[in-house]
């Protein structure tokens, strides 16, 4: 493949930097809510659980493999925008 | 014009290989099931449990054997999402990960929960911010990595020297358990065990190295989840009527919380003793209720743990070198969605797995008399997992000491599963020691070759000579890790964290820079890196030599909390006050940033092969 110009990489790495940003900080925010007010949460019973636990271990497994997953299928269309998918 | 795709594709009988084993191991259950209820002997069972499946481990670890270079190190970069996604959730958790962790739970109930969400969360930093870039990169190990990336051997050198750290220690602890586990399933001595368990794991991975790793991990990864997976869906459904344990435990915390309070467990507090309470592996009574937060440890070790773990598997080099298998960048994003499914569904499933184990023993045991639990809990008992006062007439709470690694084995014995269940677990275990201590075997081997012995010469020049040293280099590895773990007996989970803060520390700043930040150059570089582990390595000699006490009463298991700061600190600071990167280096990481185009590391190995065959001309 040939090189990319400089000016369409440009956009390119700022477009996957802000997706990265935008899905890492809202996970990395979570966790630290959940954990700094975990008392506070716990005294709410969600399906049984107290709600501090329920989202540290099912809350953020799920949100962790939804973000990986959407980080993916985001970057993929990135990639194919700017044309710098792979070519096989 | 007809070109040749350099991408060779996947077998397409993967999936039906991979089904015939499911078949076998799920047909060896139920034959076995059949045989045990018609009275045959337990050992025999357990033999046959545990020996069926390894041999077909070290069946597909022989096929696996590959003279290629290219599969030798990297399979030929044509592993399925799928396949490459299970490896690396079963190795990323390992032996010493699912035993240990379910142990935690069970004894410290919420507090555990930190080691969760840092598992979980080193997988999803791997997915978000490493894997395609690596993969983009492709070299065979991290060293190989940062070696390319700044295009300097000394960096390669240093990398590699640091690195070896955290992997032999993660090698000496699931050597530990899988040879605990090996010596009470043959009722052999430990030093026995060791050197068994210490012969299949070189004999297994001797043959194809990472083309061998991937596949057997495959039938390995098989084995745990149907242990891992199975299992708590039948054990939820006698208890709770509802195949979904990740779920329906939670109908059996109120019960919980009524035997706790019935049998005098209250409340505790962290008692300023760092991890000492948390990681405790002796044999003990329950001390802590299930639900109760912070009572193990207090809420800042409860974040640092997180955090330090995050960073460590993250950084880990076992799991990254294997990201270079997948046959391009889309490819390697789609096997870290499958490690996180499947990684998270374990770690979802432990928790259950914990929580049915103490509401049953509370349920079911406590009040039987010693001689009416269970027969094959003696073997536990042999092996020091569990002590159970003999003498009481009908056992209390304070007669039953259940270690921290006994907790899961337990599980099939207090439902009153039949005995082959046992032995699945044991044999589920023995797969991910095995697949565990295998990928740092690798990872140990091909970095000492490559990364240190080879650092002269050309370093993208890989023969077959190379394969051949690794291969004894791993007999070598393999033999000085079963003399250590010989000599000296360590907490498997304490040698686990002390690997994941230094590999946080001394890996996960460089590696997120080198990635992130196009400034830093050669001298940053090593800043990071020496001042990541020196910091982290300081912080742990200096509180285990009395010199320090401990600094806001971080506890040397979690050192990496003050390394990986250090790491990423200095390798700016550095990188800002020396020149700036040269533009070739400036050039290959906007090349990396980029899926499309060729392997950078084939690359490099392209040109360095030219090089070789224009040297050899004559008259040139």
């Amino acid at each position: 493949m040939e090189m990319l110009d400089l000016k369409f990489r440009r956009p390119y790495w700022t477009e996957t930097r802000r997706l990265v940003i935008f899905i890492l900080v809202p996970v990395a925010v979570f966790v630290l809510v959940v954990v700094i007010f975990m008392r506070q949460f716990d005294t709410v019973s969600f399906i049984g659980f107290p709600l501090g636990y329920f989202l540290l271990v099912h809350g953020f497994i799920i949100i962790g493999f939804a973000a990986v997953v959407w980080q993916a299928a985001s970057q993929d269309r990135i990639d194919h925008r700017h044309g710098t998918h792979e070519d096989v | 014009m007809a070109v040749q795709s350099p991408h060779r594709t996947a077998n397409p009988r993967l999936g039906i290989y991979f089904s015939i084993f499911a078949s076998i191991v799920i047909g060896l259950i139920f034959f076995l099931l059949i045989i045990e209820q018609l009275g045959a002997d337990d050992r025999m069972i357990g033999i046959i449990m545990i020996g069926v499946p390894v041999s077909l481990f070290a069946l597909i670890a022989v096929l696996a054997f590959t003279p290629d270079v290219s599969d030798f190190f990297v399979v030929g970069r044509r592993v399925p999402a799928f396949f490459s996604g299970l490896g690396l959730a079963i190795t990323a958790l390992g032996s010493v990960g699912t035993l240990s962790l379910t142990g935690l739970l069970f004894h410290n109930g919420y507090d555990a929960v930190a080691l969760i969400v840092g598992f979980m969360g080193g997988m999803v930093l791997i997915g978000l911010v490493v894997a395609s870039f690596y993969r983009k990169f492709g070299a065979y190990s991290v060293p190989g990595y940062l070696g390319g990336r700044f295009d300097r051997r000394s960096v390669r050198m240093i990398a590699a020297l640091m690195m070896i750290v955290p992997c032999f220690l993660f090698l000496l602890a699931e050597i530990q358990i899988g040879a605990r586990i090996l010596g009470m399933v043959l009722e052999r001595s430990q030093d026995i065990a060791i050197i068994s368990f210490i012969g299949t794991l070189v004999f297994m991975i001797v043959w194809g190295e990472m083309r061998g790793l991937i596949w057997t991990n495959g039938a390995q990864g098989i084995v745990a989840i149907v242990a891992l997976l199975v299992l708590p869906i039948i054990a939820a459904l006698v208890l709770t009527n509802l195949p979904l344990p990740q779920i329906t435990y939670e109908t059996l915390l109120d019960d919980l919380a009524r035997f706790e309070i019935e049998n005098g467990i209250s409340s505790v507090s962290p008692q300023n003793q760092g991890l000492d309470q948390l990681l405790d592996m002796e044999p003990k009574v329950l001390q802590k209720p299930f639900l109760q937060a912070m009572g193990a440890i207090d809420r800042i070790d409860f974040f640092i743990i997180i955090l330090t773990i995050m960073a460590g598997i993250s950084a880990a080099p076992h799991l990254l070198s294997r990201l270079s298998v997948s046959p391009g960048v889309t490819e390697n994003r789609r096997s870290i969605g499958w490690a996180c499914l499947l990684l998270g569904l374990i770690l979802l499933t432990l928790p259950a797995i914990a929580v049915f184990v103490r509401y049953s023993v509370f349920d079911r045991w406590i009040g039987l008399a010693p001689d009416q639990l269970p027969h094959i809990l003696d073997m536990l008992s042999r092996g020091g997992l569990v002590n159970i006062d003999q003498q009481v007439v009908r056992l209390g709470i304070n007669d039953l000491k259940i270690s921290r690694d006994g907790a899961l084995l337990i599980f099939p014995m207090v439902l009153n599963f039949p005995d082959i269940f046992t032995y699945l677990l044991l044999t589920s275990l023995i797969a991910l020691a095995v697949a565990g201590a295998g990928a740092q075997l690798m990872t140990l081997s091909t970095m000492i070759v490559l990364d240190i012995a080879y650092i002269a010469d050309d370093v993208a020049h890989h023969t077959v000579f190379q394969t051949l040293l690794i291969r004894m280099m791993m007999i070598v590895v393999g033999v000085l890790a079963g003399w250590v773990v010989l000599n000296i007996a360590g907490d498997p989970v304490q040698i686990l964290l002390y690997g994941l803060q230094i590999s946080g520390s001394a890996g996960f700043p460089i590696l997120i820079l080198s990635v992130w930040w196009k400034r830093i150059n050669y001298w940053g570089a090593l800043a990071a890196m020496v001042f990541g582990f020196g910091v982290t390595l300081a912080y742990i000699i200096l509180i285990a030599s009395g010199l320090l006490s401990p600094v806001y009463g971080v506890d040397p298991r979690l050192a990496g909390i003050f390394g990986m700061p250090a790491g990423f600190l200095m390798g700016m600071i550095v990188s800002m006050f020396t020149p700036k990167a040269e533009k070739s280096e400036i050039e290959l990481v906007r090349d990396m940033r980029i899926p499309g185009g060729e392997t950078l590391y084939d690359r490099t190995m392209r040109y360095a092969r030219l090089k070789a065959q224009r040297e050899k001309l004559p008259g040139q």
